[in-house]
């Protein structure tokens, strides 16, 4: 084949080429801008999922955590109630009556939490019991003993 | 200022009693024992027999002195309000005993207690009314108060209440004997109830007090009180009352101690001229002093002596001369229900009118 010849059918191979490849080039652009949009849809979706992933679990850590502080917090108080407070006890305050006296109240509750005079001219002194009803409340228990010339006039007891 | 004779006062009283009395005494069927957790029903019963030598006035109204009382106390566990109701009976002397004519009016002919009382009214805070030759029976409401508490140290209180005055009480069951200390002669040296309010602040060791309260011609009262047990086994208690037409000052203190009890009292009452019918101002002084000694058997001592003198401005005295009271009672709790006292008293008065007493007392508390 003259040289002539081969020059021109390399040159319709280059154009073809070419050709094909302007033709092949936008497809892939088209599909590369698909790729990037589904892969960007896919990345928002991951993301939302990561963010409600990392929510679910702060909330399940806090709440793990607050029945921990919680239950620390009731196992101290209970201890403290077995403790220091031990007169918070049913069987206790079904002893205390009224009629007996001051000294027998401590003997049976133990020393009460304070004692405040009284102006009632029928009351010395109120005794009073009390305790928070947990360690992270502010509501309180209280028992409350009233005597007279040493002696139970009075007694309301905590509600159990 | 306390021995409240307003229509307003009395009436109210009477139509309440007609209405709560049968549910007072079907309440004595429980009695000692809590209703409920926030209802308990308490009271007392006591029946004395008294005997004088050589008192020139001795009437009956001393002897078979009886009392009996039924209270409620409304207090619910937790709950900022409480109540406490009272209903007191004496029965009469003489013959207006169950006479219905004579159950509202009622006339007392003794110098120490002069003027008319209506039925339900207190007449002089003690149960003694020397003198008196009629008295009808006698049902009447006695204490009747609603409490709210603000706070665990403050509260406040209204209804018919009780004087913050006095080291005895106005109840035969706060009492280490049989009688009272003092005579019974205008203003008395203790007041009785009032209706009115009270605001009340407690705290460990001290508990401040001021009520404001209607008072015998329709003024207003104050009184401003203060008890304090800051001191091991020691109280002590100070208070002054401004009454339409007298000033009384009040303190007293105890020492206790194991079964010992000490106590000391001094009241002084600045009274107006005109005020209690005298023609100047007058000036009321009385003391005591007290020793109690109780055994864990149940037994135990009172020695007391008190003294009161009744002086004008210039000197001479309001209608009763010095008074001095020398006590000796023992007493014996028999049960934790029912106590018993005797009772030796020597009584003398600067107008030679001396006399003996002698009593025995059974009380009975549920």
């Amino acid at each position: 084949m003259p040289f002539f010849m081969n020059n021109i059918i390399t040159q319709i191979f280059i154009g073809l080429f070419f050709a094909t490849a302007g033709l092949f080039s936008s497809t892939l652009e088209e599909e590369i801008a698909s790729i990037k949009k589904r892969l960007s849809a896919i990345e928002a979706q991951l993301s939302s999922i990561e963010t409600t992933k990392k929510i679910t679990n702060n909330d399940q850590v806090d709440r793990e955590n607050s029945s921990f502080v919680s239950k620390i917090a009731d196992a101290v108080w209970e201890q403290k109630r077995q403790g220091d407070h031990s007169w918070y006890r049913k069987n206790l305050w079904d002893a205390v009556k009224v009629g007996i006296t001051e000294k027998k109240v401590v003997e049976i509750l133990g020393k009460p939490t304070r004692i405040e005079p009284s102006l009632n001219k029928r009351i010395d002194q109120v005794l009073i019991y009390e305790i928070r009803s947990g360690l992270l409340t502010k509501s309180k228990i209280q028992g409350i003993v009233k005597s007279r010339k040493g002696k139970v006039v009075f007694v309301q007891k905590p509600r159990f | 200022m306390r021995v409240s004779t307003k229509s307003n006062y009395n009436n109210m009283n009477k139509k309440l009693l007609t209405i709560i009395t049968g549910t007072a005494f079907a309440g004595s069927l429980y009695g000692g024992i809590p209703l409920s957790d926030d209802l308990t029903v308490t009271g007392y019963m006591d029946a004395s027999y008294t005997d004088y030598e050589g008192k020139k006035d001795a009437g009956s109204a001393e002897n078979n002195f009886q009392e009996f009382e039924l209270g409620f106390q409304f207090a619910p566990a937790e709950s900022p309000v409480s109540a406490v109701m009272e209903l007191s009976f004496k029965p009469g002397k003489g013959n207006s005993l169950l006479d219905p004519t004579k159950l509202n009016t009622l006339t007392f002919n003794d110098a120490n207690a002069n003027g008319t009382v209506e039925s339900g009214e207190l007449v002089t805070g003690t149960a003694t009314v020397p003198g008196v030759t009629e008295v009808a029976d006698r049902l009447f409401l006695e204490t009747a108060t609603i409490t709210y508490a603000f706070s665990d140290s403050l509260s406040v209180t209204t209804g018919n209440m009780l004087t913050y005055m006095g080291w005895e009480t106005y109840d035969a069951t706060g009492l280490y004997q049989m009688t009272y200390a003092y005579r019974n002669n205008k203003p008395n040296p203790y007041e009785g109830y009032a209706f009115g309010a009270s605001l009340d602040y407690a705290v460990e060791g001290v508990n401040l007090g001021m009520a404001l309260a209607d008072s015998d011609n329709g003024d207003i009262s104050l009184e401003v009180a203060g008890k304090f047990t800051s001191i091991p086994n020691t109280t002590i208690f100070a208070m002054v009352a401004n009454d339409p037409g007298f000033t009384t000052v009040n303190s007293w203190a105890s020492y206790s101690m194991g079964g010992l009890t000490l106590a000391a009292e001094y009241i002084k009452k600045d009274i107006e001229k005109d005020s209690i019918g005298t023609d100047q101002a007058a000036e009321k002084e009385a003391y005591l002093l007290m020793a109690n000694y109780a055994l864990d058997s149940g037994a135990a001592v009172t020695v007391r002596y008190s003294a009161q003198e009744d002086e004008k401005e210039d000197g001479t005295n309001v209608t009763k001369g010095d008074f001095e009271k020398f006590t000796v009672s023992p007493s014996y709790a028999f049960t934790d229900n029912l106590k018993g006292f005797f009772e030796i008293s020597q009584v003398n008065q600067s107008t030679g009118d001396d006399y003996g007493l002698y009593g025995v007392k059974v009380l009975f508390t549920f």
